[in-house]
């Protein structure tokens, strides 16, 4: 069994949706700091991430990101897969982003052109996007991150245990935060669903002839 | 030029004594430490020193129970 026994009802979404989108995959290569978020390791070496961890730290992450005002939250990736995500999230939630290279000085460096004050930082994979979780812990901001098996908890301070590498992985966790946060915050009811499914937030993969 | 203002100041106050939730040291505001609402209830002050971040020590909120990162 990849997954831990847990009942439909217990979970944001259903269970199904959760393995369709693959965010319980984790990579061959696990830190002890992730341990904790593990269920099993897959005789192929992949490390199975527990859902039911990833589903009650998304609610906590939810609630702790609608207190801030929407436009001191800051959403980056810069991976591929995490772009169109990122900007979705960011739409939705009305927040800042910004995706691909991080200009050295974003946040610690008032003379940059593009100096943002954020309250709080979310990071699509904090190995990637290293730059900006360093400036944000120069300057004592909270982090919030999609972790996955083989990253590390280093200056992290709640971590999500996901797929991060994914391209529906990462599409559906965005999904799955920017509703929570929008249901959390009153702008969706409790039961309220986005107009958009979590295809919406995949990157696209166009083909080259 | 605009000057960064400090940081959590609706959180606590400059000369306040902070202590590490996680070892219970006294911290002062030194690079790396963080201050924020427990995610959970929001309700209590969870403030980390840098090198229990950078051990990802687990810190507990003592309100809720709730337990980080």
């Amino acid at each position: 069994m990849n997954i831990p026994m847990v009942e439909d009802s217990e979970l944001l979404v259903p269970k199904q949706k959760y393995l369709s989108a693959g965010i319980h995959v984790g990579s061959k290569i696990r830190t002890k700091d992730m341990s904790r978020f593990i269920y099993r390791v897959r005789s192929d070496g992949l490390s199975m991430l527990n859902i039911k961890k990833t589903d009650e730290k998304i609610r906590v992450a939810a609630k702790f990101l609608a207190r801030f005002p929407p436009k001191s939250i800051l959403a980056v990736s810069a991976r591929i897969y995490g772009f169109k995500p990122v900007r979705k999230f960011a739409e939705y939630t009305r927040s800042m982003s910004i995706t691909g290279r991080i200009l050295p000085g974003t946040l610690t460096n008032p003379q940059a052109p593009l100096y943002l004050e954020p309250e709080v930082v979310l990071v699509s994979d904090p190995r990637v996007d290293k730059q900006i979780h360093d400036e944000a812990v120069k300057i004592g901001l909270p982090v919030v991150a999609l972790v996955d098996a083989d990253n590390t908890l280093e200056y992290i301070d709640l971590a999500i245990p996901t797929n991060n590498k994914g391209r529906r992985a990462l599409a559906f966790i965005f999904w799955l935060l920017t509703r929570e946060v929008l249901r959390v915050r009153g702008d969706l009811p409790p039961d309220g669903e986005l107009p958009e499914g979590y295809d919406a937030f995949a990157t696209r993969i166009v083909g080259i002839k | 030029m605009s000057e960064r203002r400090p940081l959590k100041m609706d959180l606590v106050k400059l000369d306040e004594e902070l202590y590490c939730t996680s070892c219970g040291r006294r911290v002062t505001y030194e690079r790396g430490v963080v201050v924020f609402s427990c995610p959970n209830c929001g309700e209590t002050i969870i403030v980390r020193c840098n090198m229990c971040r950078k051990h990802s020590n687990e810190y507990i909120c003592p309100n809720c129970g709730f337990r980080g990162p």
